[in-house]
């Protein structure tokens, strides 16, 4: 029983890591967050294990559509 | 001349615009369907209670494959393994607390090793392949 519980922390720890790592890489490349400040963000993402990596995501969507770019967002469509 | 170009503008634009709600909507789809048994006993909806609904979810699960190779299609290696992780999170509570069948931790881990493979080989390809036509 002990050893399941370890198992199950280690591998919620593994994803939570992963994800954090990818999305502060991306937070300190980023120029504009969602409300202006990093820090938040930062906090958020590594002291709310997984919960604040979707929150993340779900508030800076473009990490997983580089396509749509800034200049796309803002209508200009030169090539 | 004018009126392709127009025309190809106005369609990639009409692309565009659903494209960041594809892959939640995919993850949303995928999380029903491999906790549809838990929610119809919610529910309490008798009539949809389906044995498939029931079993060892690895059906289910291939599912989850869409949105991973979508999101290494369209975001590269680095959205393939963000997708797989949030896979990886939506799998855990049925593999923790959930299912009675044997081995539900490892058999999710397995699928998660596949599917991130699968999918950070095919973000790699094409990126080859766009470095090849460039």
């Amino acid at each position: 029983m002990q050893l399941e519980w370890v198992l199950r922390i280690v591998l919620f720890g593994i994803v939570h890591w992963v994800l954090a790592g990818i999305l502060l890489q991306d937070l300190a490349t980023r120029k504009k967050v969602f409300g202006g400040k990093k820090a938040p963000w930062a906090v958020a993402i590594i002291f709310i294990p997984c919960f604040g990596s979707l929150v993340y995501l779900a508030f800076h969507p473009d990490i997983l559509n580089p396509g749509i770019s800034r200049r796309d967002r803002d209508g200009d469509d030169r090539p | 001349m004018a009126l392709p170009e127009k025309e190809s503008t106005d369609d990639s634009s009409r692309i565009r615009w659903y494209r960041p709600f594809i892959l939640p909507l995919l993850l949303i789809i995928c999380s029903l369907i491999y906790y549809f048994g838990e929610l119809v006993d919610w529910a309490g909806w008798s009539a949809l209670h389906l044995d498939f609904f029931y079993g060892v979810h690895d059906v289910q699960r291939l599912l989850f494959f869409a949105p991973i190779i979508y999101a290494s299609y369209t975001a590269g290696v680095r959205g393939a393994i963000i997708i797989t992780m949030v896979s990886l999170l939506i799998f855990l509570p049925r593999a923790f607390f959930i299912s009675t069948y044997p081995d539900p931790v490892l058999r999710v881990i397995l699928f998660v090793i596949v599917a991130g493979s699968v999918g950070v080989l095919i973000a790699r390809l094409r990126s080859q392949i766009g470095n090849a036509k460039k």
